[in-house]
């Protein structure tokens, strides 16, 4: 029998937010989000390493690597061996070099009892590492804890979609409103004190969910809202000290348009909604901010809003004439853009939703944890995801200063909400 | 497959024994309960309190024991010392080169050429160990920057020719015998390497238009250099096949 011809690599395009990470992904701005666990055992590496190698397997938009195209960049499949799975040695968040970790753009780490996936951000968004991420959990607990297997099968979830549809691209609309898409106008840059060089902070907030969710409802506003609101308000009070001010304080938040569109791609498929608050009087109440806080996110999240910001990334991308650039020149011009955009946000505050595992492997995981890395302009920024009855909202930062935290704490204690806190360390 | 070695060697060892979990504490200023305890509060410095049994197993209860992160720093204060140990070395060797140049040969300020190279050898070593790109990309900006730096030490040394003459062919030339082994060597990916052939059959085709133009004197290296670049890429067209064409149309995707 003649040997079997080796198939080409798979590649395909990068979709329309991917397109920007590789150009501003620096060691300092990695575009690498952490989606961890905490389990009630200690991690066994090797079940960890044969879990990731099983789960990767059905997974082809985590193995690819990224290549440089003439024009535009563009993943191919990697046939490199699978990354290595290792203890945890640097920050959350680091940069994943791309021509290390055997090209892979995902790395799988573990300490103590915590299993760590990190992404960089073109691969995929938060939606598409949690099912990646659900799926290595699931395998590494069969091979753990055999006697799951006894009620579960030793395969990847049925009814999880493995769609790697540019969604950006199917659902794209020309719209007639472009103006309202971004604003770009500066805003408040959280200073202050940094920490060492390349050193990245880590707060875990513990927060009971039925306490915070009475907390909102005090308000009559949602629980996203809440959280914008009460971060944007410890921002005012500890920044602006409750001062006018002409510069606004933008928060940014991610929404996931899969829901929207109908959509179950595994690719990135999400747009940034801000929550902006302009004080322009002095000592604004908690109640007033939060008010404001949550007005403007519900004027932005309807479908002919998502709608125009959509068209209006996509449109750049289909310009015919923008199209033949050369790479070089693009990147320059992206990172240009980019960099006279960064300070348009203060911050930015991610909301993961509630993650909720199948009932046998329930019990052996105590906590999930989500958290961005640092952008330009942003040195503070908060991802939340709730499991079980906690609610976990992880602040990373290069501050060295955390007063705002501290008056963040402050309004949810008066609000009767118990916070229990855990940092990385790096602070004492 | 992942390297299971260490994995393996990893979990043959003996699970650690927990390591002293730090005692829970409260922060008496902010009411925060600080589950990795601490000798000071993160958020207003105050010195918080420890708590009775029944209160932590209540807290344990409620929000787990947190969860503990490995100490970096001091993996990141070995690679910064590092880099500082090579700097420093090689700012002994730049001043003792123009110290002994001063005193012994005043006439040549032949320390000018270990301070470039110096400069360049630095800035290539950081540009190889933190930029972030495959082979092929730091190979093709290594053979820039040679070009380069040998074409402006031709310029500032008298202009006298040798630079495109004889260094910079034999540049091009040594940049095929790399590509050709990197090929051998990584025969899967050995089409990777076809966008810095084409860049090198480009810089060769510019020294062989120079030298019809005039500028260069003995043209006989530029011509063995354009011709092996060329055949090269011509073998390399032809008998990739399929693979070149993919290549190609991944690459040239607009």
């Amino acid at each position: 029998m003649s040997p079997k011809k080796k198939k080409l690599p798979a590649w395909e395009k990068l979709d329309n937010t991917a397109l920007l990470f590789p150009v501003i992904a620096t060691e300092g701005m990695s575009n690498v989000y952490r989606i961890s666990a905490t389990l009630t055992e200690e991690v066994d590496p090797q079940a960890l390493a044969e879990a990731q190698d099983k789960v990767l397997s059905h997974f082809l938009n985590f193995r690819m690597r990224l290549r440089s195209g003439v024009f535009w960049y563009y993943f191919e499949e990697n046939d490199m061996k699978y990354p290595e799975v290792k203890e945890e040695n640097d920050f959350p968040g680091s940069y994943i070099n791309k021509s290390k970790n055997n090209q892979y753009l995902f790395r799988v780490t573990y300490y103590k009892k915590r299993i760590n996936l990190e992404v960089f951000h073109a691969l995929t968004d938060g939606f598409g590492g949690l099912v990646f991420f659900k799926e290595l959990l699931y395998q590494y607990l069969r091979i753990r804890y055999p006697e799951i297997l006894n009620v579960e099968k030793d395969q990847i979830s049925s009814g999880i979609f493995l769609d790697k549809e540019d969604s950006y691209l199917r659902n794209f609309k020309q719209s007639k409103d472009h103006s309202a898409a971004y604003k770009s106008k500066k805003a408040i840059t959280l200073k202050g004190e940094k920490l060492p060089n390349g050193t990245m902070g880590v707060i875990h907030c513990y927060l009971p969910f039925v306490e915070m969710k009475a907390a909102a409802k005090k308000y009559g506003v949602t629980l996203n809202q809440f959280l914008v609101g009460t971060y944007v308000y410890a921002i005012y009070k500890e920044y602006l000290r409750g001062d006018v001010s002409k510069t606004p304080i933008n928060c940014c938040v991610p929404v996931d348009l899969r829901s929207y569109y109908n959509s179950h791609t595994l690719k990135n498929f999400f747009v940034m909604i801000s929550a902006i608050f302009r004080p322009e009087k002095e000592d604004y109440s908690y109640e007033e901010v939060l008010h404001i806080i949550a007005d403007c996110l519900k004027s932005q999240i309807n479908p002919e809003h998502l709608n125009d910001i959509l068209s209006y990334n996509v449109s750049n991308e289909k310009n015919k004439f923008l199209r033949p650039i050369p790479l070089f020149l693009k990147n320059i011009a992206i990172r240009h853009v980019y960099e006279a955009t960064a300070f348009g946000t203060t911050s930015t505050l991610t909301n993961v939703g509630k993650v909720e595992l199948r009932e046998p492997y329930e019990p052996y995981v105590e906590h999930f944890y989500a958290m961005l890395s640092m952008s330009k302009g942003q040195n503070m920024k908060g991802a939340v995801v709730t499991y079980k009855d906690t609610m976990i909202l992880t602040f990373s930062t290069i501050l060295a200063d955390l007063s705002i935290l501290r008056t963040f704490f402050a309004c949810l204690r008066d609000e009767g909400v118990h916070v229990a806190v855990d940092t990385n360390g790096v602070w004492e | 497959m992942s390297k299971k070695t260490k994995a393996e060697k990893k979990s043959n060892k003996k699970m650690q024994p927990e390591e002293t979990v730090r005692s829970i504490k409260k922060c008496p200023q902010c009411g925060i309960i600080l589950l990795q305890g601490g000798d000071t509060c993160p958020f207003c410095h105050c010195v918080p309190e420890d708590q009775d049994e029944e209160t932590v197993s209540q807290i344990k209860k409620d929000f787990g024991q947190g969860a503990p992160y490995p100490d970096i720093m001091k993996k990141q204060r070995l690679v910064r010392f590092a880099l500082r140990l090579i700097l420093f070395i090689m700012i002994m060797i730049t001043a003792t080169s123009i110290a002994l140049n001063f005193v012994f040969t005043p006439s040549i300020w032949w320390s000018l050429i270990v301070l470039a190279g110096m400069i360049y050898g630095y800035v290539m070593l950081d540009y190889w160990i933190k930029h972030d790109a495959g082979f092929a990309n730091k190979i093709g900006v290594q053979i820039f920057v040679s070009i380069l730096f040998i074409f402006l030490a031709d310029y500032l040394t008298g202009n006298r020719g040798w630079a495109l003459q004889w260094v910079i062919p034999s540049i091009i030339l040594f940049g095929d015998a790399v590509v050709f082994f990197l090929m051998l060597l990584n025969r899967s990916r050995w089409t990777s390497y076809l966008l810095l052939l084409i860049l090198m059959e480009i810089a060769g085709a510019v020294i062989l238009f120079l030298l019809f133009a005039g500028y260069i004197q003995n043209g006989i290296l530029v011509i063995i250099c354009i011709a092996v670049t060329s055949v090269f890429l011509l073998a390399t067209v032809i008998f990739g096949d399929a693979k070149i064409t993919t290549e190609l149309k991944r690459r040239f995707h607009i």
